[in-house]
């Protein structure tokens, strides 16, 4: 004998009782049973709606949560891009609205020019990288391809890490083999992730230290480890290092200038290349970010008819950068 | 000669603010982060603070509290800057007791127009108002005190009727 939960188009289950003694039920009994199947069945659906609302309400819980942090973090990295801007912003208005009325001597000029020089370098990383950050955002960061020698790119980014290493009295030790490397990738790409990461290293850690950048041939890869001896960032703080928007918040970290935005464009970067980045660090000893990119190539016989651009690193709104930025205004536009 | 006392942890900003005061006149001290503002405040004894709000040990604002919540650095007038921009520090600058807000970036001429106008009225102003309240609360005290006695001896008075 058997009664079903629910309605026979939606059955939500059903009623069943078995006996082995033959004609053991009558008409009684299962009106009885059917009886009791329609007392069941709403508090069945009502069992059940109750654990669906109750899911959905996690799942809000949870997408609420996760926007209250998005949000929270968009808000302190605004709070965070109008200080890094405004700062250097005051520097150089200030200092040129002294050069213009101050009767200074040509010591003092030279410095007040540098001090002026060094900021607008500084504007320029942190306008670049939340450009870059917005062409993640579009899906239009992109990389341009050519051979080029690994060797004369470090020389050539030299100059742009003595801008940041002269004013902690740093100095960068490289490890470099005699032999050529030469690789098929964006040089001006890859001279900005070993710019930024050795930018990172001098960031974090003393005056008066050494930093290593090792660049070697490793299977089919290129190589490349930088390595500072300063705060170290804890365990906890790694996991969310190449996420957007994020930045070690403490004492240490506030001492410094920055976004944490160099971290997730360097990822990018070698992930566009179809390589890894990993960080290894303690508190107190210091940190490595290494990188593998594939592409290595033999010689210079596939260099491209045109030489690539040169990345100078501390160059103020290059060709380049007009022509991406326009790229961004016209798919704006686009999209209105 | 007026002393200005200037708190930023960014180096080039306190040589911007110091040559800024100095030019205009001022004798200028500088502290590097809020957890230095108190001793520099008792040891340089300023005539006014400009004080930075976003530094690494402890913030502009936390200093500002210290400072008020000490009698002998409550009366030291102080002007907060800020580069975060953010509309509720204003409000939280004034209810901590600064004297004045600045944005950065300043206008050319707008720092030494700020002290000059915090030293010269606003803070005589500021000045003149807390004698004022003392002077009332030290009335409203001795007020207090007349009526106690007044109440006494009317209750001694009272009492020795009562006993005769």
């Amino acid at each position: 004998m058997q009664s079903v939960l629910g309605t026979t188009s939606v059955p939500l289950g059903a009623l069943i009782l078995s006996s082995n003694t033959p004609d053991a039920y009558d008409k009684r009994n299962l009106d009885f049973m059917d009886r009791v199947a329609n007392q069941i069945t709403p508090a069945i659906r009502n069992a059940r709606m109750l654990a669906a609302e109750r899911e959905l309400r996690e799942t809000l819980d949870r997408q609420n949560q996760e926007l209250f942090e998005a949000n929270n973090a968009r808000k302190m990295f605004l709070s965070t891009v109008s200080h890094e801007l405004k700062t250097p912003l005051t520097i150089i208005s200030g200092f040129v609205d002294l050069l213009s009325s101050d009767d200074m001597d040509q010591a003092e000029r030279d410095e007040t020019l540098s001090i002026v020089r060094r900021n607008a370098n500084q504007l320029d990383v942190l306008i670049n990288d939340i450009l870059d950050i917005s062409r993640m955002d579009a899906g239009t960061f992109k990389i341009s391809k050519s051979s080029f020698n690994v060797n004369e790119l470090l020389q050539d980014l030299d100059a742009s890490f003595q801008s940041f290493i002269g004013v902690k009295a740093q100095t960068i030790q490289v490890f470099m083999p005699d032999d050529e490397i030469w690789l098929e990738a964006d040089r001006t790409r890859i001279g900005q992730l070993v710019t930024n990461l050795l930018s990172n290293a001098s960031k974090y850690s003393p005056e008066n230290t050494v930093i290593e950048l090792k660049c070697e041939v490793d299977g089919e890869q290129l190589h490349v480890a930088g390595t500072e001896h300063g705060i170290g960032i804890s365990e906890e703080a790694q996991e969310q290092l190449f996420t957007a928007f994020f930045r070690v918040d403490n004492e240490s970290t506030r001492k410094v200038s920055g976004t944490g935005l160099g971290l997730v464009i360097a990822k990018s970067i070698v992930e566009l290349h179809g390589g890894e980045i990993r960080l290894a660090s303690k508190v107190d000893e210091g940190t490595t970010i290494e990188f593998w990119l594939p592409g290595l190539t033999s010689k210079k016989a596939s260099l491209p008819a045109t030489e690539p651009e040169a990345f100078t690193g501390s160059r103020l709104w290059a060709e380049a950068e007009y022509e991406a930025l326009a790229e961004d205004i016209d798919l704006e536009d686009g999209a209105e | 000669m007026a002393k200005v006392l200037v708190v930023d942890d960014s180096a080039d900003i306190r040589l911007l603010l110091s040559r800024t005061m100095k030019g205009a006149g001022y004798e200028v001290f500088q502290a590097t982060d809020g957890s230095e503002v108190m001793s520099a405040v008792l040891s340089y004894q300023p005539d006014i603070v400009l004080l930075d709000v976003s530094m690494p040990k402890l913030d502009g604002f936390t200093a500002l509290g210290q400072l008020e919540s000490d009698p002998r650095t409550k009366s030291i007038p102080v002007i907060m800057i800020t580069a975060k921009g953010h509309p509720d520090d204003l409000e939280t600058a004034r209810s901590l007791g600064a004297l004045d807000y600045m944005n950065k970036p300043w206008g050319n001429g707008e720092v030494e127009l700020r002290v000059q106008w915090a030293v010269t009225t606003l803070e005589p102003q500021r000045a003149a108002g807390l004698r004022r309240k003392a002077a009332m609360e030290a009335s409203d005290s001795e007020l207090d005190e007349l009526e106690r006695r007044v109440a006494a001896e009317e209750e001694g008075n009272r009492h020795g009727k009562l006993a005769s």
